[in-house]
C-alpha cells in the first residue's frame, strides 16, 4: 500500500484569501486532513472565523491579516508561517481583488493607477507569495503551489481589461514557476474556474436563473465543486503534474462556439 | 490515517484496457478506492485482478458486445475508463491505408464504441463518469507517429465534445493525458532529460490519483478537460 496521499499530517499550508469563499473551504479541507494552516487576507474577522472552524476540527491554524499586494507584508507573512509551524509545504494563491475594471470606461480612460491596481490585485500578489514561499520550498525540496486563475484568463468579454490580462498572467506564471522549480520537487498548478458562487448569499442572485444559457452543465458552481480538485493538486497523488491549468467551468469555454441548445442535425452521410 | 476526501465506494466500474503497463495500476487504484470492477480485456491476455472480466475479440467493433456484457454482469455502470492506446510508428510516406485505418480503429474508433455502448445506460440514469487515458502525442508529436498522434488528438477532442454533449445529463467526460509513462526505474537518458522538466520518467502510479478524482462524484463542474500528467512536457517551448 502506498502512503496515503491525502494524509497532510506534518504539512504546513498557507491559504491567501482564506477568510471566505473558496479560500475558506480549502483551508478547512486541508485542516481536516491534518495540515497546519495559515490563513491570510485583508479583513481580520473572517480570517479568525476560518481559524476557529479549523480549531473546531482539532487542528492547528493561525490568522495573519495581510495585503498580498504589499511585498513587505507578504514576506513577513511567509516568514511568520515558517517560524510558527516550522516549514511551508503548500501555498494556495487564492486572494484576488477584483473591481478595478469599469465597463463604462473607454480603454484610454483607464488611468495608470487603475491599471496597476487591477494587475497587482490579481497577479502581482500571487507572484509575491510564490516568490517568498518558493524560497522555502526549494530549500526543503518539497512544495505544492496552487494558483487560482479564471476563464477570463482565456476568453474575454467587452468592458473587461485588467482582470483578464492579470488572470492570463496567472496562467503563464503557473507554467513559468513550474519550469523554474521542476527539478526541486515543487509542483505549480492552477485551477481555472468558470462562474461560481463565492458566498452563500450569491446563490440568490439572478445569475442562477440565466446560467443555463451559457453554462452547459446548467448550474453555477459552488466552492465544493472546486475544493477536492485543489486537494488533489496539494497532494502527492498529482506529483507528476506540473504547470497545468485545469478548467473548472462546467464546459463553458468548450461550449462557447454557439449558444446552449444549438443542436444541428444533418442526414446520414452516403456510404 | 486521514480518509481521502473522495472515493469510489460501490461504484460499478468498467475498465476497458489493452492490458499494457497501466492496467494493473489503474485496476488497483479503482479497487482500492472502493469500486466494483469489471475489466474488458483482449482475448488471450490475462487481466489484472477484478470482480469480473470479459474478453473482447479483435477490433473496435468487438468492444460493443464485451462492454455490454460487462455492464450486464454488474446490472449497470457508474464509471467507464478507457485505456486503449496502441502505439504504431512508421514513416507516413510508407504507411499503407490499411495500416492507417488499423491505427485509427485501435486508438480512436475503440473509444467511440466503448463510450457509445456505455452511454445508453448512463443517459437513462442521468449519471456517469468517463475517463479516457490518452497520450501526450495527441497534443504534441514526434516523427513517424502521424497516425497514432492524429488518433490520440481525436481521443482528446472527443473527450471535449462528449463533455459538452452530455453536460446536462450529469455525465462527466475527462481525459488523463500521459507523458512518457514507462514501467522502469531507469535513469533518464541525457537525450530525453531536457524534454521532461520533472527530470524523471512517469510511472503508471502517477496516473492513479488523478484517475480516482476524475471517476469520483467530486469531479462535478469539470468536464471535457484533458488532465496532462506529463512531468511538465506541455509547458516547454
Amino acid at each position: 500500500m502506498i502512503t496515503d496521499p491525502y494524509d497532510f499530517s506534518g504539512r504546513v499550508a498557507l491559504v491567501t484569501g482564506g477568510g471566505s469563499g473558496l479560500g475558506r473551504e480549502v483551508a478547512i479541507g486541508l485542516g481536516k486532513l491534518g495540515a497546519s494552516v495559515v490563513v491570510a487576507g485583508r479583513r481580520p474577522d473572517p480570517l479568525q472565523e476560518t481559524v476557529d472552524a479549523i480549531h473546531a476540527t482539532g487542528h492547528r491554524a493561525l490568522a495573519v491579516p495581510t495585503d498580498v499586494t504589499d511585498s513587505s507584508q507578504v514576506n513577513a507573512l511567509v516568514d511568520r508561517t515558517a517560524s510558527h509551524f516550522g516549514r511551508i509545504d503548500i501555498l494556495i494563491n487564492n486572494a484576488g481583488i477584483s473591481g478595478a475594471d469599469d465597463p463604462d470606461k473607454a480603454v484610454w480612460e483607464i488611468t495608470d493607477e487603475v491599471w496597476h491596481r487591477g494587475i497587482d490585485g490579481e497577479l502581482t500578489g500571487s507572484f509575491f507569495c510564490a516568490r517568498a514561499a518558493g524560497k522555502y520550498m526549494v530549500e526543503q525540496q518539497y512544495g505544492k503551489i496552487v494558483n487560482v486563475s479564471s476563464g477570463f484568463g482565456y476568453g474575454t468579454q467587452r468592458g473587461q481589461v485588467m482582470y483578464g490580462v492579470a488572470k492570463a498572467g496567472v496562467i503563464q506564471l503557473t507554467r513559468v514557476l513550474a519550469m523554474q522549480w521542476a527539478r526541486d520537487n515543487v509542483n505549480v498548478n492552477c485551477i481555472v474556474p468558470g462562474l461560481f458562487h463565492t458566498l452563500p448569499e450569491d446563490m440568490e442572485k439572478p445569475i442562477e436563473e440565466r446560467s443555463h444559457r451559457f453554462i452547459p452543465v446548467g448550474y453555477v458552481a459552488t466552492a465544493k465543486d472546486l475544493v477536492d480538485l485543489v486537494l488533489l493538486l496539494c497532494s502527492d497523488a498529482s506529483s507528476y503534474m506540473t504547470g497545468e491549468n485545469i478548467m473548472v467551468d462546467g464546459a463553458a469555454l468548450i461550449g462557447a462556439y454557439a449558444p446552449w441548445g444549438y443542436q444541428p442535425l444533418t442526414p446520414t452521410p452516403e456510404a | 490515517m486521514s480518509p481521502a476526501p473522495f472515493n469510489l465506494k460501490d461504484k460499478k466500474t468498467v475498465l476497458v484496457t489493452r492490458c499494457g503497463i497501466n492496467a494493473p495500476v489503474l485496476a488497483a487504484a479503482l479497487t482500492d478506492a472502493g469500486a466494483i470492477l469489471s475489466i474488458v480485456h483482449p482475448e488471450g491476455i490475462t487481466p489484472p485482478p477484478a470482480s469480473a472480466s470479459v474478453p473482447w475479440f479483435r477490433d473496435a467493433a468487438g468492444l460493443q458486445p464485451a462492454v455490454s456484457s460487462a455492464m450486464a454482469g454488474m446490472a449497470g455502470i457508474d464509471i467507464l475508463v478507457n485505456d486503449l492506446a496502441a502505439d504504431f510508428a512508421k514513416p507516413f510516406a510508407d504507411m499503407s491505408y490499411e495500416e492507417w485505418r488499423t491505427a485509427i480503429d485501435q486508438n480512436l474508433d475503440a473509444v467511440f464504441v466503448s463510450c457509445q455502448t456505455a452511454s445508453g445506460r448512463m443517459l437513462a440514469k442521468q449519471n456517469g463518469r468517463i475517463v479516457n487515458i490518452a497520450s501526450g502525442l495527441g497534443a504534441r508529436t514526434v516523427v513517424n507517429e502521424a497516425a497514432f498522434s492524429a488518433a490520440q488528438a481525436g481521443v482528446i477532442h472527443l473527450t471535449r465534445a462528449l463533455g459538452l454533449e452530455w453536460a446536462r445529463d450529469n455525465i462527466r467526460v475527462n481525459a488523463i493525458v500521459g507523458g512518457w509513462i514507462v514501467d522502469s526505474d531507469d535513469a533518464l537518458p541525457d537525450k530525453v532529460r531536457r524534454y521532461i522538466p520533472n527530470q524523471r520518467w512517469g510511472r503508471p502510479e502517477d496516473l492513479a490519483g488523478v484517475l480516482v478524482y476524475l471517476a469520483s462524484d467530486s469531479c462535478s463542474f469539470t468536464t471535457g478537460e484533458p488532465f496532462f500528467v506529463d512531468g511538465g512536457i506541455m509547458i516547454r517551448t
